[in-house]
């Protein structure tokens, strides 16, 4: 494990947490957990805690799933700004192949007039699909209630979800 | 007594399941369903299907209430069992029992049930006030 800054730093700006790893499926459930007691002890929300650790394990997932990085070498950040916005951003390497039907599947997933319906829209999309499930992403959307980006940068890929403090869309 | 070849046991996640008087499969759901066991569920859940169908099963309990968290292709796995149940005679019903301290099954379990309303129940486990 190398974490190339301190974990748990409490800067300025709030909470920053920085976790770089290579990242092997037997990790997801320790760092859900993790991720659910942090949140919960800066948000103070154990729901918004919940959502937060559920989008972190759809994410890293994904990551360990899709990194063209032979080692799943795989970066978690997680952000509170003070009192205002949360975020959990997973990086991973990528292409611009992989990631060009991900932006698309983001926007409409942001842009779906009423998340919940889009959930059920993908789960039987879901359905006819011979592997993979696809919904991490729209669980992320519709359950947790986070809004997601990405964008690749020099070849990493980063996907973050995010919402206000107290603020349920 | 727990029924061996329709029960699942892996490092972080097990399904006990027990017939139970009255017709019954009673599954008990414990644990972290990921990436890891997602093919197990896969397998399990197509076995206990055909198990119900071909007997005189009428309902299947699953107890949810100790499942930390269910990945997204796990709940793909619960949503093809649903699929399969409106695919023929429609034989048996599936009670969920959930629990509020998993925030996640709120939300999943209200979109599976969406998928069958007739067929798939929820009940919510309260947890006792506080003495």
């Amino acid at each position: 494990m190398d974490n190339p800054q301190q974990p748990g730093v409490e800067s300025d700006e709030g909470l920053v947490f920085h976790l770089e790893v290579s990242m092997g499926i037997y990790h997801l459930t320790a760092v859900r957990r993790f991720v659910a007691e942090l949140m919960q002890s800066v948000v103070n929300d154990p729901a918004l805690a919940a959502r937060l650790a559920m989008a972190t394990h759809e994410l890293l997932e994904n990551a360990v799933k899709y990194s063209t990085n032979t080692r799943r070498l795989v970066s978690l950040r997680v952000a509170a700004e003070h009192s205002h916005r949360v975020r959990v951003t997973v990086m991973n390497a990528s292409t611009e192949e992989l990631t060009a039907p991900l932006r698309v599947l983001l926007a409409q997933l942001n842009q779906a007039p009423n998340r919940d319906a889009k959930f059920r829209e993908m789960i039987e999309q879901s359905l006819l699909r011979e592997s993979g499930s696809g919904l991490g992403l729209a669980r992320i959307s519709a359950e947790a209630e986070l809004d997601l980006s990405c964008e690749l940068h020099q070849g990493i890929l980063s996907v973050t979800a995010e919402t206000a403090i107290g603020e349920r869309p | 007594m727990i029924t061996e070849e329709l029960s699942l046991r892996r490092d972080t996640f097990s399904v006990k399941t027990m017939r139970v008087p009255g017709n019954k499969l009673h599954l008990q759901m414990d644990g972290c369903a990921d990436l890891r066991v997602q093919n197990d569920i896969a397998v399990l859940l197509d076995r206990i299907h055909k198990e119900a169908r071909n007997t005189s099963v009428t309902t299947v309990i699953v107890n949810m209430e100790n499942l930390e968290f269910l990945n997204s292709g796990c709940f793909k796995c619960l949503c093809s069992w649903v699929r399969w149940m409106l695919g023929g005679p429609r034989s048996y019903v599936v009670t969920i029992i959930s629990s509020p301290k998993h925030h996640w099954q709120t939300r999943s379990l209200s979109a599976l049930r969406q998928l069958a309303p007739d067929l798939i129940s929820v009940e919510v486990v309260r947890d006792p006030p506080p003495v």
